[in-house]
């Protein structure tokens, strides 16, 4: 049989929004092109006619699995510009927030990887698992998924009563489904026959192609945005960075499941240590930062979220460039698929945690 | 063998019990409960609302619901082997269950070589799947049924020789004496080999988890069966389920003493009942693996069902040969 | 982790690069400009003896008052720890009318998707690059690049 084309397209059961074109030969891929875009809404263009604050909702949006972990970098560009100080409660707060939604983005990948897979209770369990993380959001929060919680300067509101306990108890819960987890999904053989040793990533390929997140720690490279430049409270806190050295898409799944530990372990870590004070420091509700650039970045679930803000002392911002992790995992489409079975392209294309909307912004 | 009742009987052997009434029911049966095990494993509550007792007439439900969907034929697609192809399925899956007895007393259609005309039907499945695959006009569909090609025809060699064992044990081709031989021991005991073979090789057939690659939805949609919609689609699902219970019983029988049991209960119960027992291994899985790649399932074919099932002639062979 | 550190690496920059402008306003960031043409050797430079090994964006900005496009690309490094928290930034200020300056893919493959899109949101031409198509904007696109200043939202 000679070379098909398959547009894995936008409308298909294993593709987000997002369109791959994939040459294959029998059972082996030839090439696979990605065509990102499909989502385009030119957030970076709307970002420049609202104001610093209102932009908030609008940058949460794109990454709804883990809003926090997209806006946090943002609140901390426009910290820096206007230069706001942070007070101590906002800042453990904020790292409790952003550390759920990395556990609650990561149930979702591996509930959406059981998808890929054909593995339907891999799908039910995380996202069963999930709601009581979302449950706590929305005690927090209000909101279950976007909460437009952090604000320069700190964060919305404070922690309601009781919620250390509800917490406490919800980590818990969750750390005793991790055992199972490990035993009925990823210890399953033939789990580990579908992703081990499939789309390996060398260290100096994920190097040279500038991947990010779990995808680059899979491959032995533990650079991680907490550690490599501390933000808020992440200097005061004992965590580990999750990394496997073989680069394969097991290599990926574990550091992800390694994360939800570690994440864990930073919950339980703010919830005992966490200081009384000022929840926002105040600021004017117009900010007018300064003229200037900043570049500030933050790990968010999926990777090193970074934004480029250039501002011309307005009250709107002139430039926002959007640095997203999905946008860089790109080029290991192309690369990682190619000459890999027809059959593996959802798993390889699901352990890279593509999110379509946060890569077309 | 004149007179009117013996045809009445037969009739009503076709068409109630052990046949189609009595086949279809278990079918709806068998669905449902296939959704409420999954349901339960995967900490859900499975179908609930349709019927007063947790959800029981949810299959009538949705069988209702396809008869009233429209059965869209794709221009391009032969339109006669597109919709000939569920029929045929219906029809391979429907003679094999004649020739299964449920009891000595209930049965369609005796012979004493019902096992080779069982696995010779069995081997014609890979056809109706490519014709379905064909007609569709599909590049997925082809992929799929090339996928489902592949699979039934490499894993209905394994199939068949298991089955070898337990003919050269009880000295027949007949499902009858085959049951009748086991009132001293199970097969299951002496022909474990067998058994596993047989068990892996019938959830490849039926192309259940973990051997569901033809309808891989994440990368070919459905398959084969990817254009076919309403009451079409309808039909083949019941045919696979129907195929379902035929080896389902078959291996009741072949492995599991089949309607032998202690008196009070009636024989065709108990294989009913041994059959519900080997229904719910063979539904397991699902909640459990994901699916294997093709390459995966095509080298645990050919490199390990396929020797296995050889090894285990071999021992029957000398087994036999000791006790005569 | 300070900002002596940082200006030590700016030194070496100028003193290897002595026409470029260097600063150093934030810790952890050094921000560097210089004109399109020794752009490729400025990259070599970076890549080869400070070790940044990949690109992490690249910003097109409109300044129609000034009649430029300032486009910016953020270095960082995965490869030696000492060094991951530094982002080098470097800018070069373009025409508005003709920007096209040499593309970095060679020197850094990581940028090949960066440079695409600045390519068709500001209208930048990357010269060398091999395939400048369309990758977020629909393929039948034609008005003018969304980031520039005159391509203004209705309704705000």
């Amino acid at each position: 049989m000679s070379e098909l084309v398959l547009n894995v397209g936008p409308q298909h059961p294993g593709s987000g929004h997002f369109r791959l074109i994939i040459h294959v030969d029998g059972d082996t891929i030839t090439k696979a092109i990605p065509d990102p875009g499909y989502v385009h809404r030119g957030i970076e263009k709307q970002a420049e006619y609202r104001e610093y604050l209102q932009n908030i909702p609008l940058l949460e949006r794109p990454v709804i699995s883990d809003s926090n972990g997209s806006v946090y970098a943002y609140v901390l560009a426009v910290e820096r510009l206007a230069g706001l100080k942070v007070p101590e409660r906002a800042q453990y707060i904020r790292v409790l927030m952003a550390e759920l939604n990395r556990m609650m983005s990561h149930l979702y990948w591996l509930a959406i990887y059981g998808i890929f897979l054909g593995h339907s209770t891999m799908f039910m369990w995380p996202f069963g698992d999930r709601e009581v993380l979302i449950d706590l959001a929305q005690r927090a929060m209000g909101q279950r998924l976007t909460y437009s919680f952090f604000v320069p300067g700190g964060v919305r509101s404070d922690l309601p009563d009781g919620f250390k306990d509800e917490a406490l108890r919800a980590m818990e819960f969750l750390g005793g489904r991790l055992p199972e987890y490990d035993s009925i999904f990823v210890s399953n053989p033939l789990f580990l026959d579908r992703t081990r040793k499939v789309g390996i990533l060398s260290r100096e390929d994920a190097i040279r192609l500038g991947v990010v997140g779990p995808t680059l720690r899979g491959s032995g490279v533990d650079a991680d945005a907490r550690k490599d430049e501390p933000y808020d409270a992440y200097d005061r806190i004992e965590f580990d960075v999750a990394t496997f050295q073989d680069g394969d898409c097991y290599s990926r799944a574990r550091v992800r499941i390694e994360e939800i530990k570690q994440s864990m372990r930073i919950v339980k870590q703010v919830l005992e240590s966490i200081p009384s004070g000022p929840f926002r420091a105040k600021s004017p509700s117009v900010l007018n930062p300064q003229r200037g650039n900043v570049y500030a970045r933050a790990e968010a679930a999926r990777g090193t979220y970074a934004y480029f803000l250039t501002s011309l002392g307005r009250r709107m911002p002139y430039r926002l460039k959007i640095s997203s992790p999905s946008f860089r995992n790109l080029p290991a489409f192309e690369f990682l698929m190619k000459g890999s079975h027809l059959a593996d392209m959802p798993t390889i294309y699901w352990s890279l945690d593509y999110w379509p909307l946060e890569a077309d912004r | 063998m004149l007179g009117l009742t013996e045809p009445l009987s037969n009739l009503l052997q076709i068409l109630v019990f052990p046949g189609l009434g009595f086949a279809l029911t278990f079918v709806l049966f068998m669905v449902w409960y296939e959704r409420k095990l999954l349901a339960k494993v995967q900490v859900r509550v499975g179908p609930l609302y349709a019927g007063r007792f947790e959800g029981i007439l949810q299959p009538i439900a949705d069988f209702v619901k396809l008869l009233f969907k429209e059965i869209i034929v794709p221009k391009q697609a032969d339109r006669f082997l597109f919709m000939l192809a569920p029929t045929f399925m219906m029809a391979l899956s429907v003679s094999i269950l004649a020739l299964i007895p449920l009891s000595p007393s209930n049965v369609i259609a005796d012979s004493n070589v019902a096992i080779l005309v069982i696995i010779a039907v069995l081997s014609l499945s890979p056809l109706a799947i490519v014709v379905a695959a064909w007609a569709s006009n599909n590049k997925y569909s082809l992929i799929g049924g090339l996928r489902a090609l592949h699979q039934t025809t490499s894993y209905a060699i394994p199939l068949s020789l298991s089955v070898l064992g337990v003919v050269l044990m009880s000295g027949s081709f007949s499902l009858m004496s085959i049951v009748e031989s086991q009132r001293n021991a199970w097969f299951i005991m002496l022909q474990p080999l067998g058994a596993i073979v047989f068990f892996l090789a019938a959830l490849a057939e039926l192309e259940r988890v973990p051997f569901d690659i033809p309808e891989a939805e994440t990368e070919v949609v459905m398959g084969w069966e990817t254009e076919y919609s309403g009451i079409n689609y309808g039909i083949i699902m019941t045919a696979a389920y129907v195929k379902f219970y035929a080896l389902a019983v078959l291996f009741t029988e072949l492995f599991l003493g089949g309607w032998l049991g202690p008196e009070p209960v009636p024989p065709a119960l108990w294989t009913i009942i041994k059959t519900f027992f080997v229904i719910t291994l063979m539904m397991i899985p699902r909640g459990v693996y994901p699916r294997l790649r093709i390459d995966q399932m095509l080298r645990l074919g050919w490199t390990r069902l396929l020797p296995l099932s050889l090894v285990n002639i071999i021992i029957s062979l000398v087994a036999v040969s000791f006790m005569a | 982790m300070t900002i002596a550190e940082d200006q030590e690496i700016a030194k070496r920059i100028t003193q290897q690069f002595p026409d470029i402008k260097v600063e150093c306003p934030l810790p952890n960031r050094i921000d560097l400009e210089c004109p399109p043409s020794i752009m490729p050797t400025l990259a070599a430079y970076l890549r080869d003896v400070e070790e940044l090994d990949h690109v992490t964006s690249v910003t097109g900005i409109d300044y129609p008052d000034t009649n430029s496009i300032r486009v910016t690309y953020h270095l960082s490094a995965y490869a030696k720890p000492a060094i991951r928290r530094l982002v080098v930034s470097i800018s070069v200020n373009l025409p508005r009318e003709q920007p096209t300056m040499p593309s970095l893919l060679s020197v850094w493959p990581s940028a090949e998707f960066h440079e695409r899109e600045t390519n068709e949101m500001v209208g930048v031409i990357f010269e060398d690059h091999p395939n400048l198509n369309r990758l977020l904007l629909p393929e039948d696109w034609n008005d003018p690049p969304p980031l520039r200043k005159d391509f203004k939202l209705r309704g705000r």
